[in-house]
């Protein structure tokens, strides 16, 4: 009887001794991605936690397609999130249990660090933004700052307009962040006078005036955070690398 | 037992066999490259092809523009018969009618008798690696199989060339290799063949024998051969010396006596009934020397006269040690009268040398012979008897003399 009560006891402890069963899916096959989830693995295990494949009490996913087919489900876990361009495109705030880190930083707040970095005054910022992803947006641009200039095939058609504004920001629209038409844009914008900025990290090869850089460290560490801890907001900003 | 013959038959039809399956599985293989190549030739083309014009279609979605650049490329590619691009709603084909007969086919390269369609998709393409990736059309190309095929036949058969070159070529030199390993076994059988005549002298081959043979290993082992057999002669003359030869004189022993005179020699004595005188010495007062000089002084006496008788007697006559200090000597076809003659020469030479003892040494020594002292060939103890008493004779007279009566 006292043996078996010791047993239980130290399964038990064992089963005790891990903070959280945590689920990682990756469903972003780019390098970044990858490197995102080898470190959020290595923070688990710092902290405790025990990397499963099922039967997890917390799900952290990796990029639009694993959301998706996660929101289909709808299980009783924690589910965090990242690499998700509009996760308000898929009202995943509004969900009770999704809990995401933004993976370019709010229009709003790469304008201000781009400002204070080049000691600019505060002026309108021509978008151009291609007429299906209009609405999307619109949400994340507030008019206070941002002036959407809509296009139909190219960027090329928002040209006459851009010469109104000094700062264009770039967008994460599929359609202008097609090669040719960023080239286009980035080209005719230089050769204007046009500042260009953008929160995308990786447009930094394009000869941008501004780019945000992704925090990848602060990242992982604030998905791990998230595992633990149930903030406020649901959806969290992306960090980025100091100035 | 497989016999030599045989193995070479045997090694021979593998060697065949192996050319065979490798010419075979050569051949295969060779086929099975070319299909690849030609597969990932077609490949590369197709997506060369369809980058270019998707990304003239995305500077310019003009359809004049971009069916005239495929029409170029149509006519300056001899295998391309045709291509289509459809993204983003948009067809584009040249020639006109290729989409309605070959838009159905499923992704990859499908094959016809005349043609090789290459069908793939066509993503979009970001300068963020953030947005993920989404089709937006596909790119279908024409190509002429008979031309591709001309190409490709043609690199097999080099290629098949090429292996029958080297298989041939392998084949020669294993063959030639072979005949020579033949060669020498044959000419080492002889070489054997011609050792174990049993009328063969054990001398060593001539030079040119055993350079006859091709492989160095052969040589070595024909050499070691003869080196061997030689040897053995050598030892098997030393041990039949040894065994007929007394080591002290030089002379010969009583077994010579025994095995050849009384075996060979008396049988042709009686044969042919020639005259025969045997001749008896004894070293006179032996046994003083023996006692006052030493067993050495004794054994340089009997050296010196062994050499003595040898160098004295002809070559036709027999000497051989029959006691200790005796010795009986054989002149076949001589009378007493001119044995004796012969005992003298001994005597003298003996009695010049100076061994030290303060005197000459000298000897005594009993002759008989045939016909005189017997009447009958072959009675050869009987002769020995005679010349012992006529030697015991010698001495009673007062020694360094011979009786032959």
């Amino acid at each position: 009887m006292v043996r078996v009560a010791v047993l239980i006891l130290i399964f038990l402890l064992d089963i005790s001794a891990y903070a959280a069963d945590v689920c990682i899916v990756n469903s972003y096959p780019i390098p970044p991605a990858k490197k995102l989830e080898e470190m959020v693995r290595k923070l688990l295990l710092e902290h405790n936690h025990r990397i499963v494949k099922n039967g997890c009490d917390v799900k952290i996913l990796i990029g639009t397609p694993a959301v998706v087919k996660e929101m289909e489900r709808e299980g009783h876990y924690k589910v965090i999130y990242t690499f998700v361009l509009f996760p308000e495109k898929f009202g995943l705030e509004k969900r009770k249990n999704f809990y995401g880190v933004r993976i370019f930083p709010l229009p709003v707040k790469t304008y201000k660090r781009f400002l204070r970095k080049y000691a600019l005054k505060e002026e309108k910022v021509a978008v151009p933004i291609s007429r299906d992803m209009v609405p999307i947006a619109r949400m994340y641009l507030p008019r206070k700052y941002f002036v959407i200039l809509p296009f139909k095939n190219s960027p090329v058609e928002t040209f006459r307009d851009l010469l109104k504004y000094k700062y264009v920001y770039i967008f994460p629209d599929p359609k202008l962040l097609k090669l040719i038409n960023l080239v286009t844009l980035v080209n005719f914008c230089k050769d204007n006078g046009l500042l260009v900025f953008s929160g995308l990290s990786d447009l930094s090869k394009f000869n941008l005036n501004y780019v945000d850089e992704i925090d990848y460290e602060k990242l992982a560490k604030l998905l791990v955070f998230l595992v633990n801890h149930t903030p406020k907001e649901k959806i969290i900003s992306c960090p980025c690398r100091k100035l | 037992m497989r016999s030599f013959k045989s193995l070479i038959l045997f090694q021979f039809a593998v060697l065949i066999s192996g050319m065979f399956l490798f010419l075979l599985f050569s051949g295969l293989f060779t086929f099975k490259l070319a299909s690849e190549y030609e597969k990932r030739y077609i490949d590369q083309i197709s997506s060369i092809l369809a980058e270019n014009v998707k990304l003239i279609a995305e500077i310019y979605p003009n359809k004049y523009l971009i069916e005239e650049s495929m029409k170029r490329a149509v006519e300056e590619i001899p295998a391309l018969k045709g291509m289509c691009l459809v993204i983003d709603n948009q067809k584009f084909c040249y020639p006109q009618n290729l989409f309605k007969k070959y838009s159905l086919k499923g992704k990859g390269v499908s094959y016809s008798d005349s043609e090789i369609v290459v069908y793939f998709p066509v993503y979009e393409e970001y300068a963020s690696q953030f947005l993920e990736k989404k089709e937006e059309g596909f790119f279908l190309a024409l190509f002429d199989r008979s031309y591709v095929n001309e190409f490709k036949n043609y690199w097999v058969l080099n290629s098949l060339m090429i292996s029958i070159s080297f298989v041939i070529l392998g084949s020669l030199v294993i063959i030639s290799i072979w005949l020579d390993i033949k060669g020498d076994f044959n000419r080492l059988k002889r070489f054997i063949d011609g050792l174990n005549k049993p009328d063969t002298v054990l001398t060593k081959p001539g030079k040119e024998e055993i350079e006859a043979f091709k492989l160095k290993e052969f040589r070595r082992v024909a050499e070691l051969i003869v080196r061997l057999i030689n040897r053995i002669s050598e030892l098997k003359d030393s041990i039949k010396q040894l065994a007929i030869t007394d080591p002290l004189t030089g002379l010969f022993n009583r077994n010579y006596l025994n095995l050849v005179i009384k075996e060979s020699y008396i049988p042709l004595w009686r044969r042919k009934e020639f005259p025969l005188t045997v001749a008896l010495l004894d070293i006179d007062n032996f046994k003083s020397i023996n006692d006052i000089y030493g067993h050495s002084k004794g054994d340089e006496v009997l050296r010196r006269l062994g050499q003595i008788v040898k160098e004295t007697l002809r070559g036709s006559d027999i000497p051989i040690r029959y006691g200790g200090e005796e010795i009986l000597v054989v002149f076949p076809s001589s009378n007493k009268e001119e044995a004796v003659k012969a005992i003298e020469r001994i005597r003298s030479k003996l009695m010049e040398e100076d061994f030290g003892i303060g005197r000459p040494v000298t000897f005594s020594s009993g002759l008989a012979d045939f016909p005189s002292d017997v009447k009958t060939p072959g009675e050869f103890e009987e002769l020995i008897e005679i010349a012992d008493e006529r030697l015991y004779k010698a001495k009673k007279l007062g020694k360094n003399r011979d009786v032959l009566s």
